[in-house]
């Protein structure tokens, strides 16, 4: 229920459905009844962190036990937050309305480095003590989870708990521990003793880092019952594990409003570039039927008419046309939509296409990531101009008049001539366009070119390359847009200063905590909304704590350094990304993990087993 | 294929989801009660769904009626009734279910209920007595957002002719309001401006608002159905 000091301020506020609970599928409990209480926190808007599965698929495990309500909290956006601090109203969840200080624990999904500013401001706004040494009593226990916590360094100081890899039953587990030691009366630290023994959590206290003269880690040390190397866990079979019958249908619009069914986890790929393709590894696939059960149900307690198959690189699920078959011989009747996110020029059938125009067209994306064959050879993407002209082909025949590609500037080795490739490639699919003899009349074609700027993300094999500076990616930028030609192709960008300040955060460690936190204090928050981003004070914060952002950023590291996440193990070996490294600086390939196992080392995770190899 | 009219409520949290997004939420809750519903037969096929007038956020209502189509003459109105009811959210209540009677563009007024809570007594007495002598007043003028062919003006209307009968009484802390005034698509009186152009003009503001509507009329009082 939402407590009478909102509800005065909520018709001030943009969006109010936003602060208030209630929908359809949320679940209440009998507070006095349960004996743990999880406030699962979002670090962004509410539209954004309903489209988030891993919370849906999260929030319906811990509310499936009797003893124990999960709970949904957003970060305010900064209307309701000024008003929230001016009336002194503390964070609270959606479901009771209770403040989230209140709660056994209280946990934050880290899904991109720009939201970290917003977790520390959470923290704040509930009025928990922002510092884990700062935090003495058990509970609120602080946890944090998602794919960023592969480096949790940047925040470890904040979190008395990291979580490493998938959720499902790590979640469960940490709860039954927290239960077991309130009911005993346990210290925190004995609590913590306890959870630093099981394999897929990091407790950060338990380590000290000592740091080189020149600032480079020099050794990170375990101490208690922590192991030497905190592992990451994985669900070893998908078809068992709970996946929700419903999700919540949110009451106003979101940004993904459609059921999600997940159809498998991990990459064959193992595009260089892609933090993804290596710490979901190894592969495991959900069977057909499960997945097309799966997606029944929630479209019949949600009501959608849009189904979206979640995977990297859907196509590239081996029963991907029998699930088709299976799902649109009850979607269509329905008038329900299938849509495949995330698709791969290089195994795009005609069939593909008329299973997925059966009910509506949607958009038609692809992903070629550089715009010459040398460089795509580089990063591995192991995609041919043949292979996206065919592509271009096929979608034109088939009555698209538009693509979208993507693209990323700033790749390790890339020169001024790869970055005019892009623009050259765009403008061999608009010729295409207009060789088609079927062509639409009087129809043009549109081609949406997006070119990211590329981040050196932990645990890839690009993880010691300097990012391209600011200026040399503005540089890249420009030399992009000179190259167009047309007017059919348009081009969209990402502000340098943003992916910067990723890249700083990204392969950070322990000692930008004190700068975010200063960076928070001078207001800056919602990091990754450009119209809420305040470079200049981060710069300011930065300066005032000694630290040169470029260091993190812009630096070429030695095979030889310690690097800041080098306690945590994510299975994939760093010899492995090594020698991924030295070939992508000789523009060698890797074949994919069907074709043959490159060796990765993943596979321990799950006994040895990887589905790309049966 | 037939037209269906159902009433529904808009109560608690509800009331603050926008009419747009209760457009949205209604064609998600056709699709859970799995009615037979007749389709729009273009690019984007969507059940036929359309909207007596729409509610302000931050209000409730006792009377929002929406009309669906459907594809089945055998289905009663009671079956769809009893679908419908599973499947709605908290605060969206299925209230009847019947054939229409009269057309949307008939609905020229619509009566609410007003709970304006002040932060004393004193506030909420002299807010209630300057309130009597305004609307009892011949004059009322508030702005209002409006437009002059295609450009955005503001226009200066007088709400005392936009309120066809009122009522106002004081409890305690507390100013009730019945009001009766003009709704529909030429005319159309929000009591959210009514409230915000006393507040203006008596120098008092309530603490905290409540505006309920109770029913929509056609011409000579009789009311919507």
């Amino acid at each position: 229920m939402i407590p009478t000091e909102v509800e005065k301020i909520l018709l001030k506020v943009q969006k109010p459905g936003r602060y208030v609970g209630g929908e359809l599928n949320s679940v209440m409990k009998d507070k006095s009844k349960v004996d743990l209480r999880y406030a699962f926190c979002f670090p962004d808007t509410y539209e954004i962190g309903m489209s988030h599965l891993g919370m849906k698929i999260l929030y319906s495990v811990v509310n499936k036990r009797d003893d124990a309500w999960c709970e949904r909290v957003f970060a305010p956006w900064v209307d309701m937050e000024e008003l929230m601090r001016e009336k002194n109203i503390p964070l609270y969840a959606l479901e009771s309305g209770d403040p989230v200080k209140d709660f056994d624990m209280v946990g934050f999904t880290l899904q991109y480095e720009l939201s970290y500013s917003n977790v520390i401001n959470m923290l704040d706004l509930a009025g928990i003590p922002l510092y884990s040494k700062d935090r003495e009593s058990l509970t609120p226990l602080v946890v944090a989870g998602g794919p960023c916590v592969c480096n949790s360094e940047p925040v470890a100081d904040f979190m008395d708990v990291i979580m490493l890899g998938e959720g499902e039953e790590t979640t469960n587990e940490l709860l039954d521990l927290l239960k077991l030691h309130k009911k005993k009366g346990s210290t925190k630290h004995e609590f913590l003793c306890d959870v630093a023994k099981l394999e897929g959590f990091y407790v950060p206290s338990f380590y000290d880092v000592e740091y080189n003269e020149d600032n480079t880690v020099k050794s990170v040390t375990p101490k208690y019952t922590a192991p030497e190397k905190a592992v990451k866990r994985v669900i070893s079979d998908l078809d068992t594990v709970h996946y929700p019958e419903s999700f919540i249908v949110p009451s106003i619009e979101i940004v993904h409003d459609r059921v999600t069914s997940e159809i498998f986890r991990g990459c064959i790929r193992g595009c260089r570039f892609c933090q993804a393709g290596f710490i979901y590894r190894p592969i495991r696939e959900k069977s057909a039927d499960v997945v097309n059960e799966q997606s029944k149900s929630l479209c019949k307690t949600t009501g959608y008419d849009e189904i979206s198959l979640c995977s990297l690189s859907t196509s590239d699920y081996t029963e991907i046309e029998p699930l088709l078959d299976k799902m649109l011989s009850w979607t269509v009747d329905k008038k329900i939509n299938v849509a495949l996110p995330s698709l791969r020029v290089d195994n795009f059938s005609e069939e593909l296409m008329q299973k997925l125009t059966a009910v509506r067209r949607s958009g038609l994306t692809f992903a070629p990531e550089a715009g010459t064959q040398r460089l795509r050879d580089a990063i591995n993407k192991n995609v041919t101009e043949d292979e996206v002209m065919e592509t271009a082909r096929k979608a034109f025949a088939g009555g698209w008049t538009g693509v979208k590609l993507y693209f990323m500037i700033g790749l390790p080795t890339e020169t001024l001539d790869d970055v005019a490739g892009i623009a050259e490639l765009g403008q061999k699919v608009v010729n295409e366009f207009y060789n088609n003899p079927d062509k639409p009349k009087g129809k043009g074609v549109t081609v949406n070119i997006s070119a990211s700027s590329f981040v050196p993300k932990p645990f890839t094999p690009f993880q010691w390359e300097a990012q391209d500076t600011m200026e040399q990616l503005s540089e890249k930028q420009q030399h992009l847009m000179a190259s167009v030609r047309t007017k059919k192709i348009n081009i969209s960008t990402h502000l340098t200063p943003t992916s910067f300040l990723e890249g700083v955060f990204a392969r950070g460690d322990r000692k930008l905590s004190k700068v975010m936190e200063v960076a928070w204090k001078k207001g800056c928050r919602f990091d990754g909304w450009d119209d809420q981003f305040h470079f200049d004070l981060w710069m300011e914060a930065f300066k005032e704590c000694g630290i040169e952002p470029e260091f993190y950023a812009n630096r070429k590291r030695d095979f030889s350094e310690v690097l800041p996440w080098d306690h945590l193990d994510y299975g994939v070996s760093k010899k492995f990304l090594m020698k991924e490294n030295e070939k992508a600086h000789r523009s060698e390939t890797t074949q994919n993990c069907r074709q043959k196992c490159a060796g990765c080392g993943a596979n321990k995770l799950n006994g040895g087993k990887c589905h790309a190899m049966c | 294929m037939r037209c269906v009219r159902i009433r529904f409520t808009k109560t608690g949290r509800m009331i603050y989801v926008s009419h747009l997004d209760v457009n949205r939420m209604m064609a998600r809750a056709v699709r859970r009660a799995e009615l037979p519903m007749w389709y729009t037969e273009g690019f984007n096929p969507h059940p036929y769904i359309a909207f007596a007038l729409p509610l302000s956020l931050g209000q409730s209502s006792e009377c929002e009626y929406m009309d669906i189509r459907i594809e089945s003459d055998t289905m009663t109105d009671e079956e769809i009734k009893e679908k419908f009811s599973a499947v709605m959210p908290e605060g969206a209540e299925i209230k009847s279910v019947t054939a229409p009677v009269y057309d949307i563009n008939e609905i020229c007024g619509a009566k609410y209920q007003v709970k304006l809570i002040f932060n004393s007594d004193d506030e909420a007495k002299a807010f209630c007595e300057k309130s009597t002598a305004l609307l009892d007043g011949g004059e009322l003028l508030a702005e209002k957002k409006g437009k002059k062919g295609r450009r955005k003006v503001m226009k200066q209307v007088n709400l005392i002719e936009q309120i066809f009968e009122k009522e106002v009484a004081l409890d305690g802390s507390e100013v009730l309001m019945n009001l009766t005034v003009a709704a529909g698509n030429t005319v159309n009186l929000n009591p959210a401006l009514l409230v915000e152009t006393l507040s203006k003009e008596t120098g008092i503001c309530p603490d905290l608002q409540y505006i309920e509507r109770k029913d929509l009329i056609i011409a000579n009082g009789v009311s919507f159905r």
